[in-house]
């Protein structure tokens, strides 16, 4: 599989600055695109549209957090793979923040205080992530690859959770 | 306009944007970079989507079309496209009053058939009837056409698609793009007033059909964000409220006459025109009676019309504000909010969008011409003609799923996913001696089979049989730059492909249509094979060319012997178009685009490194903040799988 920072010519950073992402995706777009190629050989046409769909893929998978860690991870050896489950502290802390966002929704009251309490435990996660992918060396090995590690599978969660109260609104 | 016109014979073809409506449909191209209508003799762009079918087999269409909707309302066709990519079982198919539809029969597929005059014919069939007539308009300006970009609602499911380009082909259109309406408005918009940048939503409520589009502009790249919409809500569905209204107001009750329901629901739609500018209007309504033919005549308000239409007009909110979250944006930050269709007129539209997005909504551009316009644009930078450096990239409106062990729905391909886009998944055998798989595809957000719309099932057999889990299938989904899906599988094991059979759960199969192309006296067989050949001809023709091009430009990525292989083909497929052999022709342009191969990819090679040179990315390490919001959304709740 093509490493999608590779496709896209980024380090493999957690941290993406976005607007230079979606300008280099455009640049790239311009370049390879089917509907510039309208004009040219079948040959250069399958070619351009094969292209483009690797690049919209690494574009998908670098524009969306969850996805971002999940390729990070991935490339650096230690995938998430769809079984693996965050440790019991966690899904019982996960299970009640859960049947708060369901109280709240069926008072309607706002949950402000729930998000502001997801959001750090967010900002916690992602700290590791942002430390063992900071564009230095990779890929991260021993302690700092093991906290990422378990900081996207914790991610996996919390990001859900804050799908959730978003839909609240 | 001129009373003849002289066209040159050897002109190139004019390559053109069709606006296929609901109510209404256009045609149009680009004449020195300004994309125009093509105008009949009353100076009209518009032909209405109605096709009537007299009982002497005559067949007209547009706007001589209408008068055929009193006399005969049951074989005067309207709002066709309301039943594209429809079954028979569908709700739509069956709220609609007016029409006879044949029963469903086994063994047939899943389309609606209406029958006028003893015979059935399906909703591709009279949209092939209202191409045919752009396709004589636009031949009789322009003389020959160069293929059809051909507008959709951006929300259209892959069935109505599909049953789109069946409508082109039995047209004898060429298709050179299915392009979403807000998208092509879009386009018309950027270059008709010289907007270069920004973030815009597209509200585009049309005759039948919603859509809502949130779009950056940068630099000549009209990126999609998002999208979503209804493809059963539109002006029609204001009109039925107000004819309903008024023929309550007559006293009268279901079931109405067909004749007396055509005619209120056209009194309806001239009511809610003058209501745009006025603040009453009088309707009559003709009561047909078996005793004697009544009149009833009454006046609606302004408020009246607001209150019964305020429904339909807040049916579009969800979707709007779904969009806008989808692209990680609040409305006010918009540049602007562009208004499309015709329906978009109504006053409580306008207001409403305002409301909603709080802003003024932008009307520059007529709302019935734009898409037309927008598709012509389209058209001319897929004919290679680039009098436009624009480029397009658009979504897939609906999630892409497969049903998997108790109705439930696994994505594979999220909304609002850039197209083109792919994605594999492995399937393994869990029987032993299983020969075959079948794959359930579904499109639609929910999570149940049941509540998704049910795409196609697909059917893999010949499978060895093995014990269970030792055949491994690798199947590929994938949605073309047309918003469409194909699906290939390959033997992971071989690394070959293997067949798959598509059973569309609405639509008409391909031989269908193939049917229908010869049940019409002009393919007749030999005018198809003359046809073949011209096609075969063009191609090699442009494949000559293109490929000429391409080595006077970067011919030194070759070395001598690629290039004798790639000229050797070359001059074999000029040979090829100087005998006219119709299989000799196949088989050249088949062994040229082999031997231009490792060109094609030295070229991309060479495009991708300047692209990214272009510009660097800076500052990578900081995370712009606000765009937390587009960022983090699109999470996807089924796990990545390793592949």
């Amino acid at each position: 599989m093509n490493d999608p920072f590779e496709t896209l010519g980024l380090p493999r950073t957690f941290d993406i600055d976005l607007r230079a992402v979606e300008q280099r995706f455009r640049d790239l777009s311009r370049a390879m695109h089917p509907d510039r190629f309208a004009d040219k050989a079948p040959a250069e046409r399958r070619l351009a549209a094969e292209q483009t769909v690797t690049l919209n893929d690494a574009f998908r998978l670098i524009r969306d957090k969850m996805n971002r860690v999940l390729t990070l991870l991935a490339a650096a050896g230690r995938p998430i793979h769809e079984t693996a489950r965050a440790e019991p502290g966690l899904l019982m802390e996960i299970m009640e923040l859960r049947e708060a966002i369901d109280d709240a929704r069926t008072d309607g009251r706002p949950a402000e205080a729930l998000q502001r309490r997801v959001d750090a435990r967010i900002d916690d996660e992602e700290s590791a992530l942002r430390e063992a992918f900071d564009g230095t060396s990779f890929p991260p090995v021993g302690e700092r690859l093991d906290r990422a590690y378990n900081a996207g599978v914790r991610l996996k969660y919390l990001y859900r959770l804050r799908d959730e109260l978003d839909a609240l609104e | 306009m001129g009373l003849l016109q002289i066209f040159d014979p050897s002109a190139k073809p004019t390559p053109v944007g069709i606006d296929l409506g609901t109510t209404n449909s256009l045609v149009a191209w680009v004449s020195d970079g300004a994309p125009t209508s093509v105008l009949d003799c009353d100076d009209d762009p518009i032909v209405p989507s109605v096709v009537a079918f007299l009982p002497d087999g005559q067949i007209i269409v547009g706007k001589e079309a209408l008068a055929y909707l009193y006399t005969q309302p049951r074989e005067t066709i309207v709002s066709v496209k309301r039943y594209m990519g429809r079954g028979f079982d569908d709700a739509e198919t069956r709220r609609e009053r007016g029409y006879q539809f044949a029963p469903a029969r086994e063994g047939q597929a899943n389309v609606v058939r209406f029958v006028v005059h003893g015979r059935e014919v399906t909703p591709v069939e009279v949209s092939a009837l209202i191409l045919k007539e752009l396709k004589r308009r636009a031949e009789d300006k322009l003389g020959s056409i160069a293929g059809a970009v051909i507008t959709v609602p951006a929300y259209f499911d892959d069935a109505q698609r599909q049953a789109t380009k069946d409508a082109a082909r039995l047209a004898g259109l060429e298709v050179l793009r299915l392009v979403n309406e807000p998208t092509a408005a879009a386009l018309a918009y950027g270059i008709g007033t010289n907007r270069t940048t920004g973030t815009y939503a597209v509200y585009d409520l049309g005759g039948g059909t919603f859509d809502i589009t949130i779009l950056s502009l940068d630099d000549g790249v009209f990126q999609v964000r998002s999208t979503g919409g209804d493809s059963q809500l539109g002006g029609d569905d204001m009109d039925r409220a107000v004819a309903l209204h008024m023929l309550a107001l007559a006293g009268q009750s279901e079931p109405f006459d067909q004749g007396v329901w055509r005619a209120a629901m056209l009194e309806a739609r001239r009511v809610k025109h003058e209501l745009t500018d006025k603040s009453e209007s009088a309707f009559e309504l003709e009561l047909a009676s078996s005793a004697a033919p009544k009149t009833f005549a009454k006046a609606i308000t302004r408020s009246e019309l607001d209150a019964l239409i305020l429904g339909v007009v807040e049916r579009t909110g969800p979707a709007c504000k779904r969009a806008l979250k989808d692209a990680g944006i609040d409305g006010k930050s918009l540049d602007g909010v562009v208004l499309v269709g015709g329906s978009t007129r109504v006053p409580l539209v306008r207001s409403f969008v305002a409301k909603l997005f709080q802003q003024e909504p932008l009307t520059d551009i007529d709302p019935d011409q734009v898409v037309a316009l927008g598709a012509a644009v389209q058209a001319d930078i897929l004919a290679g003609t680039q009098q436009h450096d624009a480029l397009v990239v658009d979504v897939t409106p609906l999630s892409l799923g497969i049903e998997t062990m108790g109705g439930i729905v696994e994505k594979i391909l999220a909304r609002n996913s850039t197209i083109p886009c792919a994605r594999a998944q492995q399937f393994t055998t869990y029987a032993d001696g299983q020969t075959g798989f079948d794959i359930h595809v579904l499109q639609g957000e929910r999570e149940l089979a049941r509540d998704c719309r049910s795409l196609a099932r697909f059917k893999l057999d010949g499978i060895k049989p093995q014990t269970a889990g030792a055949a491994r299938l690798l199947v590929t989904f994938r949605v073309d730059e047309n918003g469409m899906l194909t699906v290939a599988a390959k033997d992971e094991a071989t690394g070959k492909e293997h067949s798959v059979e598509v059973k569309p759960s609405y639509g008409l199969t391909d031989e269908d249509v193939e049917k229908m192309l010869l049940e019409s006296y002009e393919h007749a067989e030999e005018d198809l094979r003359a046809r073949q050949l011209t096609e075969r001809v063009v191609e090699a023709e442009q494949v000559i060319a293109a490929t000429k091009k391409a080595l006077a430009k970067d011919g030194d990525l070759l070395d001598e012997d690629e290039r004798a292989e790639l000229d050797g083909a070359l001059a074999a497929l000029e040979r090829a178009v100087q005998a006219r052999d119709s299989e000799g022709l196949r088989r050249r342009t088949e062994s040229l685009d082999q031997a231009s191969v490792p060109l094609a990819e030295r070229r991309m090679n060479r495009a991708m490194r300047e692209a990214m040179k272009g510009r660097s990315v800076d500052s990578v390490e900081s995370e712009v903040a606000h765009a937390r919001g587009v960022d983090s959304h699109v999470t996807e709740h089924t796990a990545r799988r390793e592949h």
